[in-house]
């Protein structure tokens, strides 16, 4: 079959699946996050936890408990790490050294899952599952709670800065999307091959009479959530390209569904949630046109793109699994760095330059298309009230955004919540790329070796996780950098949302008419697009230039 | 006497829709006078409030050091271009406020220091001379003809006309008189005839006339909450820029492509919205001095910009909608009488009729006719009711059904019940009936028709409330005719709503009910009833002929006291948000051609590959960067005009006017710098040494 | 791979975290202070230079309207 068929069938295919599952995802998510109705195991749980689940919180009390929730997560999983070999189950792995320990924590509790390690050879079963999975699971959750109570914060009118209940909306999410979901998507990894057992290590003689050491456990469980929960932490270290994580072209396609349709669905959401589905549907249409455009760029560098090597050999083959292709490989670049999962088929180092230039910019948009599981929607909302600033004063009105108008306040929150991630990321590359320790991890100098620090730093930032697997960061450098990367690019931007949300809910709602700027027609999507690129390039050309921009032209 | 432009009541009755340009924006001499203002406005503490231009001048301030410390053709030149960056900037908000100056100028000359026959111990009192400036609250001073009022008051006695073309640019005399409506008079006004006392209701320093000139100089202006919001995004992106460029300087290190400070400093100031940061309050000024220039004075930047928001317009019917008076709509003979005979004797008594009645007699019958020779004309007057001419075997008169009547009986004539009827139908349609009846030789009185006055609605008043509804504004006339009548006129012109039979409490509470639900009113009034409405809504419009207490509750005040401006008000205030709007989308779509010139000059010298990227083949990488710092200068000067002036607004549906906007400010912006930066690289690259 | 590297490293991290927590505890604060204000004025009062002056005759009237 010719392989630009391939790649476009598959892509119709994954576009299908999402068109279908998206709205029916979509209306269950609001469902769940506007129903005052327990479950009654949620109920038993409330009252042994002691929650007041019918509290409508401030956002004040809703961040404390976000933040309160990821503190306690990144203390267990720290002294979890640092107490393994104490502990069933360890594998015989030997305790996780303190910077690594902590880098771990806080990338599993920031939804990013950064990994310094390979995760076959320093962390056991017990860990991985009720250490890692279990963040997995709750980080992604934190961060859809936070989404659903923005879109709240919208569709609620003087309501003085309440915006529902984090326990209430952690609980749900878990319980009742996470956990089903990601058990329905790994019954069918583990009927399409992937692994899932408790064994340790399995050593055999390869056909060459080579040794061969084989680490099963329970991949396929945490596969699911990996990519539902757009985590990106793999069993292995090959992650996504490893045969027990992702057998087969089906799969393949699986886990890139799990990756997308959380954040496209959350985007539906909120479009219910503020009762006007054509709003929804503008930030699928938004986060699409991005995605869209990235994979197609992805897939021609990748398919076509510049460098001796994919000339020769018709494309760029090195560090992809033959039994994706390119085509698949690029599909799972742009939408793993388009969410902020960061899991992996094939090795991004080796990615073609334009094609790494591209995965970056993915990231660097600020997980927006579609995003990490809730941090997407919120972000493109963010972008979403800079663009209807701009453009509603050009229609001669003074900006509003769903009937709530954008005033000082809330363009400071704004403000903070756009300049937030582009100074981490800057000011890490900076760091990184001048202290002798940050440039002892990279695996090459010249432009190869500063996309190498600029893909991680900016990877951290935006909590996707995924690398440029030349560089080496398990060093307490980089393994301090990266964590604080994540740590501030997690919550401070969750504050200002949150904060931005209690606002919206104390406004009042004013009504549209024909002078208000329409916020759900192609205009506008096109506006929020365009907004998104600029906004993204003015501020990471210069460091881009330097780096893929100049690999790719050499 | 006065700088204020004024129109005549025909311009305003031509003057459509559209905000035009105001003639004359710009001039050598304007400028040259702002230059000095500019330069003071350079002081560090001043420029805090737009970061965006601090930045600047700190980098001109670090530019200046590295070029003493490091001489360079470049550096100077960098150095010098971006010093005229700061003095472009402050010189487009010192120009904006000149522009007030000589309306102040004018204003002042009423101020100079009269004296004031004050009565002690209030009304009754002994008369003491005092000077103008000793006048308190509270004092009650009395002033006859010839004598300026000395301080803003209420008339408590007496009736005058008074000259009030220094305020308001209107050269025929106003009536005022005490009680009513038309109590209020301003200080340094003239009185032409009678006497009248004035309780003072202003401190000196307080007046009406020392707030317009705070106004027009543009000394009290706060920023608008719209203005401080796009100041953080401003600044915000300016932090942004600030530490992509701290950050390249270590990024460039490692890269092998040192950049010294000099060239960062550059970019950044390319980068920064500066074109937007230093029109800022520039774009603020000249909306209040379009506003003033249409002789509309705004106590707030925050009412012009609530202008620009308005949903709901109040409009009073009465010269609004409707040319106020009331004209011929058609003559009804009675029995026996010819129509020619009844429009003849209406022309005759209308001759002397100078009132917009009278004439639309005139105009209605469409012929003129000279009067009988000795013939007197009858004024009409209050008291008689009546208008005509007596000559010799003649009298005609023409006027209220009851005072004709009189008239008639007077003379020996009767009346027949025809005329009753007639009259009561006319009345019952919301229209004026107006007698007409003649008295020849020896002959009794008779009564000849009935002319039926009514209420007219403006020509274009329709088309421009359809614009109103594309603008989504929803406009409601408010009439005390009652709701049939009131129907009939709305149905006419095309308004949305009405109020009829309305009282000023009724107009508070729709005031309220709209703002309930989140909408904002704009109105316009001018009695003290007005008050607490005009309060109410976001933007009050007091006429100026109105009482103290209502132009103290609107936030507007119209000197021409024209109903009908409410709607440019509205519009002057979208044109004042549009063009921020558009500006900061130029200012931001000019980045992307500056990275394109900027960014291939820094790093070609390190990496070759990255002349691809010159696609404006600039001559040399020092030329690239000088012509960005230059053009991001001029661009300033250039827009002064735009800032000042306004965009072109016509109104229209928002998507229309963003997909307009777009296409001009936002491609635009794009294409602008290109040609821009290359035309002046043509010019720097011809500077020797650089 | 490094094993066991003391407890003082160990307090570092944790210290670290909660310092960062804090950080994050007081910028939630800072901000409810600043926007707290706004809540309370949330009723769209006018604002103080408008009003003030303003002389009205009837005892009923309370400003109000989103200016």
């Amino acid at each position: 079959m010719n392989a630009i068929l391939a790649a476009v069938l598959q892509i119709l295919g994954l576009v299908g699946a999402l068109a279908f599952s998206v709205p029916l995802l979509g209306r269950y998510l609001a469902h769940i996050y506007t129903s005052p109705k327990h479950l009654r195991a949620e109920a038993v749980a409330y009252r042994a936890l002691k929650v007041d689940a019918e509290a409508d919180q401030h956002w004040r009390s809703y961040a404390m408990s976000a933040l309160g929730f990821s503190l306690a997560g990144i203390l267990f999983l720290f002294a979890f790490g640092r107490l393994q070999n104490l502990l069933p189950l360890d594998g015989g792995f030997d305790p996780l050294p303190s910077d690594g320990a902590w880098n771990t924590a806080v990338s599993f509790v920031t939804n990013t899952n950064w990994q310094w390690y390979s995760g076959e050879a320093a962390t056991g079963h017990l860990i991985q599952m009720a250490g890692l999975a279990v963040q997995n699971f709750v980080s992604a959750a934190v961060g859809l709670s936070v989404a659903a109570a923005f879109a709240r914060g919208l569709a609620r009118t003087r309501n003085q800065g309440r915006i529902g209940n984090f326990w209430v909306d952690l609980v749900r999410t878990t319980v009742r999307v996470l956990l089903p979901v990601a058990f329905v998507v790994a019954i069918v990894l583990v009927a399409a091959g992937a692994v899932q057992n408790l064994h340790s290590v399995h050593e055999m003689t390869t056909l060459t009479g080579g040794g061969q050491a084989l680490t099963g456990g329970p991949v396929a469980s945490q596969e699911a959530i990996k990519e539902l929960g757009t985590n990106g932490g793999g069993f292995y270290n090959a992650n996504s390209a490893h045969p027990f994580e992702n057998p087969s072209p089906f799969t393949n396609l699986l886990e890139i569904w799990a990756i997308l349709v959380l954040p496209f669905s959350m985007a539906w959401a909120f479009g219910l949630i503020v009762k006007d589905k054509r709003q929804g549907g503008a930030v699928v249409a938004t986060m699409g046109t991005l995605l869209i455009v990235g994979i197609t760029l992805l897939t021609w560098a990748e398919m076509a793109g510049p460098g001796t090597a994919p000339q020769v050999a018709g494309a760029a083959m090195e560090g992809k699994e033959t039994r994706f292709g390119e085509a698949a490989t690029a599909l799972f670049a742009a939408a793993t760095t388009g969410t902020s999962t960061g899991a992996v088929n094939g090795m991004h180092e080796s990615l073609t330059a334009p094609g790494g230039g591209v995965a970056m910019f993915g990231m660097m948009l600020g997980e927006i298309a579609p995003g990490g599981v809730g941090s997407g929607l919120y972000g493109m909302l963010m972008l979403a009230v800079v663009t209807v600033f701009l453009c509603g004063l050009m229609v001669g009105r003074t900006p509003e955004y769903l009937g709530k108008k954008i005033s000082r306040d809330e363009m400071v929150l704004v403000a903070v919540y756009i300049l937030t991630t582009p100074i981490l990321v800057l000011v890490g590359a900076a760091i990184a790329l001048t202290a002798p320790a940050g440039l002892a991890g990279l695996s090459t100098d010249g432009p190869h070796g500063l996309s190498e620090a600029l893909y991680a730093v900016t990877s951290a930032a935006n909590n996707n996780g995924s690398a440029f697997a030349g560089i080496t960061s398990g060093t307490p450098f980089w393994n301090t950098l990266l964590g604080m990367l994540m740590l501030l690019g997690r919550f401070v931007p969750m504050i200002f949302v949150l904060a931005l949300a209690g606002r919206f809910a104390t406004a009042n709602r004013l009504p549209a008419n024909s002078g208000t700027l329409p916020t759900h027609r192609p205009l506008f999507i096109g506006l929020l697009t365009g907004v998104a690129l600029v906004v993204v390039g003015l501020t990471f050309v210069p460091a881009l230039m330097l780096g893929p921009i100049v690999e790719s032209l050499s | 006497m006065t700088q204020t432009p004024v129109r005549t009541p025909e311009e305003h009755a031509e003057h459509t829709s559209h905000v035009e340009a105001a003639p004359s924006v710009l001039t050598a001499r304007q400028i040259a006078e702002a230059v000095p203002g500019a330069l003071r406005k350079l002081d560090p503490r001043k420029l805090v409030a737009t970061p965006v231009m601090l930045v600047v001048e700190l980098g001109a301030a670090a530019t200046t050091v590295m070029s003493v410390l490091d001489p360079s053709v470049m550096g100077w030149l960098v150095t010098v271009w971006l010093w005229l960056t700061v003095v472009f900037g402050s010189l487009a908000e010192s120009v904006a406020e000149g522009r007030g100056k000589a309306q102040a100028a004018s204003l002042r000359a009423l101020q100079t220091e009269t004296s004031a026959r004050r009565l002690h111990g209030g009304p009754g009192g002994a008369e003491e001379v005092v000077a103008s400036t000793s006048l308190r609250a509270g004092d009650v001073v009395v002033v006859e003809a010839g004598e300026r009022i000395p301080g803003d008051g209420d008339v408590i006695e007496g009736v005058a006309s008074v000259d009030e073309s220094a305020v308001t640019g209107e050269s025929a005399p106003v009536i005022r008189e005490s009680g009513g409506d038309r109590s209020a008079v301003t200080g340094g006004t003239l009185v032409l005839s009678d006497r009248i006392v004035v309780r003072i209701t202003s401190d000196p320093g307080h007046s009406f006339v020392d707030r317009m000139i705070a106004l027009v100089e543009g000394s009290e202006r706060q920023r608008t909450p719209n203005e401080i919001a796009l100041n953080v995004l401003l600044t915000s992106l300016t932090a942004i820029f600030v530490v992509v460029c701290g950050s390249l300087y270590y990024l460039a290190d490692y890269s092998g492509a040192h950049q010294s400070w000099l060239v960062l400093t550059a970019l950044l100031v390319c980068l920064i919205p500066t074109t937007i940061g230093a029109l800022l309050s520039a774009i603020g000024i000249a909306g209040m001095d379009r506003l003033v220039r249409r002789n509309v004075l705004a106590m707030s930047g925050r009412a012009v910009e609530a202008a620009g928001d308005v949903d709901v317009l109040l409009l009073d019917k009465t010269g609004t909608i409707t040319y106020g008076n009331r004209q011929a709509y058609e003559i009804i003979p009675v029995t026996g009488v010819t129509l020619t005979g009844a429009e003849n004797a209406a022309v005759l008594a209308s001759l002397s009729d100078q009132t917009p009645e009278g004439r639309s007699i005139l105009t209605l019958v469409g012929r003129s006719m000279g009067g009988p020779a000795e013939a007197t004309m009858v004024d009409f007057s209050a008291t008689t009711r009546m208008s005509g001419l007596d000559s010799p075997g003649l009298s005609v008169r023409k006027g209220a059904a009851s005072a004709v009547t009189a008239w008639v009986k007077e003379n020996g004539g009767q009346v027949p019940s025809e005329t009753a009827v007639i009259v009561s139908e006319i009345a019952e349609t919301g229209g004026t009936p107006l007698v007409v009846a003649e008295h020849r030789n020896s002959d009794p009185a008779r009564v000849l028709g009935v002319v039926h006055l009514k209420d007219v609605v403006k020509d274009g008043i329709r088309e421009r409330f359809e614009e109103l509804r594309a603008m989504g504004i929803k406009t409601v006339m408010i009439t005390g005719d009652n709701a049939a009548t009131a129907a009939a006129i709305a149905k006419e012109a095309g308004v949305d709503d009405f109020l009829a039979e309305a009282t000023p409490e009724d107009k508070l509470a729709l005031i309220r009910r709209e703002q309930r639900g989140g909408r904002m009113v704009a109105m316009c009034g001018d009695g003290t009833n007005d008050a607490p409405a005009l309060a109410q809504a976001d933007v009050g419009v007091a006429m100026n002929t109105g009482t103290t207490a209502a132009k103290e509750a609107g936030n507007m005040v119209d000197l021409d006291s024209d109903p009908t401006k409410l709607i440019d008000v509205v519009e002057i205030g979208k044109q004042l948000l549009i063009t921020r709007g558009a500006l900061t989308t130029f200012s931001v779509a000019n980045d992307v051609a500056k990275y394109f010139a900027i960014l291939p000059a820094m790093f070609v010298g390190a990496f070759p590959a990255l002349d691809v990227l010159n696609i404006m083949r600039l001559s040399s990488p020092e030329s690239a960067i000088v012509s960005a710092v230059v053009f991001n200068a001029l661009i300033i000067i250039a827009l002064i005009p735009l800032a000042l002036r306004g965009v072109r607004y016509r109104p229209s549906s928002a998507s229309a006017l963003l997909r307009r906007n777009l296409l001009l400010y936002g491609v635009g912006g794009l294409i602008v710098p290109f040609v821009g930066i290359k035309l002046l690289d043509l010019v720097v690259s011809l500077i020797p040494g650089l | 791979m490094r094993v066991w590297n003391g407890g003082v490293s160990d307090l570092i991290y944790i210290l670290l975290t909660l310092m960062c927590f804090t950080g994050l505890a007081l910028l939630v604060g800072l901000i409810d202070r600043r926007l707290g204000s706004a809540e309370a004025a949330a009723d769209d009062v006018p604002a103080a230079d408008e009003t003030a002056g303003v002389n009205v005759p009837h005892d009923n009237f309370i400003p109000g309207a989103a200016r």
